[in-house]
């Protein structure tokens, strides 16, 4: 446990962590983070990772809705085929989370419909699609709710159990994904 | 004369060593963490928590009950990891075990405390203060500045003071009791340590809540008690009430050690393990169910015996024994896998058969404080392979000195961490497990 003040919802340290792997596997190339909040996070984790010229997975955080498209450009020329670009993105069922909405910036996932168009324009800009994962899914909340309401009429085993239950479905793809707090996108440079 | 032979313990405890040693790295202690909160499988650098508090006092024992000076040397580099892993804040680097790389975890930057001032006391005044100061200053600018409640006199778990965890608060004590023995400034005991262990009496259950007499609550949010009891972190709180005994002679806090352990026996499965959780309605969860963690509930047992109150164990040791293999390591529990449902493999989780360094550390203080006389054996880790279950899908573990590894039925690498290394090389995902 921890009693740390940082403040950022736990999903968003999912998701960094969950990159970190491909990050640190081949070293770094660039990574671009739109979040003044998830900076020293980020930081923390990039500390013990190689930054490589060539080579390397890039990472994009939190694409803002005013230049995201410029910036997704400048990623395509500087990731040479067969690398990998990661991007970390809010979705608009971020907006519930209390601890973010005091957030700086326009984040493009925020708005209905960003990261689909952002998907849209991945293939356009050289990259294809591997995979997206939803963090936080709609489902792991619903049952965590539940088991709320159970852990208050003193039924505290099933509690448990719906609780370890929510932590299977935290992480999602397909279509549960869409039903998310935050996306993790990965793509590769054609 | 006969000659002297090694003890199970003995073979068992070199074998623990020799695999914490693969658990080195640049900075510490490192690998993944299985725990019942949460999951850290995907960081694995160093991490400075709670395994601290066992790696430093179980090298301690070595030294002490070897005379080898090699023991000690270790305790010091563990010691040194602290030193150099000290934020501006004060904090340690990533302090919270599931939660790493997290910082400000808590009992975790406490029991590091234990571990530098027990540290400093072995020393004697040679080389003693750098590692009171690096313990003090995080007792001063965390614990007491970040975490003390004025009006509820006892040390909280975060920073809105609303919550109280009295297995934490336990924890926070023992660093206190220390603090106040190398100093010799007893304000540390009398106006932090001692009114927080009146507190966590509060949370015991009294004569009237029958098979859960004894037990201590796991915590409270805004004063209002969360009625599920954890024999593992009532245990914790045994060796901190025993402290507070010592140094007041008040009876009531040895009379609460004693209760919290007739509890804990009282609730023992045949073969020596304890459910991880018994909740106020008299049901039980065991999953998982603890193995190398066995080694905090062993040692405040033990402890408690100094006292008079023996309660047999014999059961829980040869379960803590039986864990290990051929790694050194001792894995850390049975039953993940039936967590939130039932598990119809009939196979181990991955994480059952996880080495943690900060569970094994458990085992390894417990286990140094009972070598025999004879020179300790040689032992090097070697390889373990099993087949396990993680969310329904069967897979291999192979865990060898230099790497984890696991694989699925193709053969296909679906998790690979390089000792050594701050983040696995592959960790696909299913191991971004909560």
């Amino acid at each position: 446990m921890t009693a740390d003040v940082s403040h950022i919802p736990f999903e968003y340290l999912y998701a960094l962590d969950a990159v970190m792997p491909l990050l640190a596997k081949n070293g770094y190339k660039t990574v671009l983070c739109n979040s003044q909040e998830l900076l020293s996070e980020l930081n923390m984790r990039l500390e013990s990772v190689e930054n490589r010229a060539v080579g390397g997975a890039s990472l994009w955080i939190e694409p803002q809705a005013d230049d995201w498209q410029a910036q997704l450009s400048h990623f395509s020329t500087l990731i040479t085929s067969g690398n990998t670009l990661l991007i970390i993105a809010s979705r608009p069922l971020a907006r519930l989370l209390p601890e973010r909405r005091l957030w700086q910036g326009n984040p493009l996932g925020l708005q209905p419909g960003g990261i689909r168009q952002l998907k849209k324009r991945l293939p356009l800009s050289g990259f294809r699609l591997e995979a997206e994962h939803g963090i936080h899914t709609l489902l792991s909340t619903g049952i965590n709710s539940f088991s709320t309401v159970l852990g208050k009429a003193q039924l505290p085993s099933l509690f448990d159990r719906l609780y370890f239950a929510a932590r299977l479905t935290y992480r999602a793809s397909g279509w549960l994904s869409s039903l998310s707090t935050v996306s993790l996108i990965e793509a590769t440079a054609l | 004369m006969s000659e002297l032979t090694n003890s199970p313990i003995d073979n068992a405890l070199v074998l623990l060593e020799a695999w914490l040693e693969t658990m080195r790295c640049p900075g510490g202690y490192g690998g993944p963490v299985a725990h019942w909160w949460q999951q850290s499988l995907l960081y694995t650098g160093p991490g400075l928590d709670w395994r601290y508090e066992g790696i430093i006092l179980g090298y301690l024992l070595l030294w002490k009950n070897t005379g080898q000076a090699q023991w000690l040397e270790k305790a010091c580099r563990a010691g040194n990891d602290l030193l150099q892993g000290q934020l501006k804040s004060k904090n340690f680097k990533a302090s919270s075990f599931e939660r790493n790389p997290a910082i400000a975890g808590t009992p975790h930057e406490a029991a590091c405390d234990i571990g530098l001032l027990s540290l400093a006391l072995a020393l004697g005044e040679i080389d003693q203060p750098k590692y009171v100061i690096c313990a003090e200053q995080n007792i001063k600018e965390f614990l007491i500045e970040k975490l003390w409640d004025e009006q509820s006199r006892s040390f909280c778990d975060n920073i809105a003071k609303n919550t109280f965890v009295p297995n934490k608060a336990a924890t926070i004590c023992e660093a206190l009791f220390l603090l106040a023995e190398v100093t010799g400034e007893s304000r540390w005991v009398d106006y932090y340590a001692l009114p927080t262990l009146n507190r966590i009496l509060q949370y015991q259950c009294g004569k009237e809540q029958g098979r859960l007499e004894g037990a201590v609550a796991q915590n409270s949010i805004d004063n209002q008690m969360v009625l599920k009891y954890f024999p593992l972190y009532n245990a914790r709180c045994v060796t901190a009430l025993l402290k507070g005994y010592r140094w007041s002679g008040q009876a009531r806090f040895l009379d609460s050690a004693i209760k919290i352990m007739r509890f804990i026996t009282s609730w023992s499965f045949g073969e020596g393990s304890f459910p991880t959780v018994v909740y106020s309605n008299g049901t039980t969860n065991t999953a998982p169910n603890w193995i190398a963690a066995l080694g905090d509930i062993l040692r405040a047992n033990a402890e408690l015996a100094t006292f008079g109150a023996d309660f047999k164990m014999d059961g829980s040791l040869q379960r803590l024994l039986n864990g290990q293999d051929d790694t050194g390591g001792i894995q850390t529990a049975s039953g993940f896998a039936r967590q939130a449902g039932r598990n119809r493999l009939n196979l181990p989780d991955v994480r059952d058969v996880l080495h943690v360094a900060g569970w094994c550390d458990k085992a390894f203080r417990f286990l140094a404080g009972y070598v025999s006389k004879a020179p300790l054996p040689e032992a090097t880790s070697g390889t373990f392979e099993v087949a396990c279950v993680l969310k329904g899908q069967v897979l291999k573990v192979v865990e060898t000195p230099e790497f984890l590894e696991v694989k699925n039925r193709q053969s296909q690498i679906r998790y690979r961490w390089q000792k050594g290394k701050m983040w696995p090389m592959v960790a696909e995902a299913e191991f971004w497990l909560k």
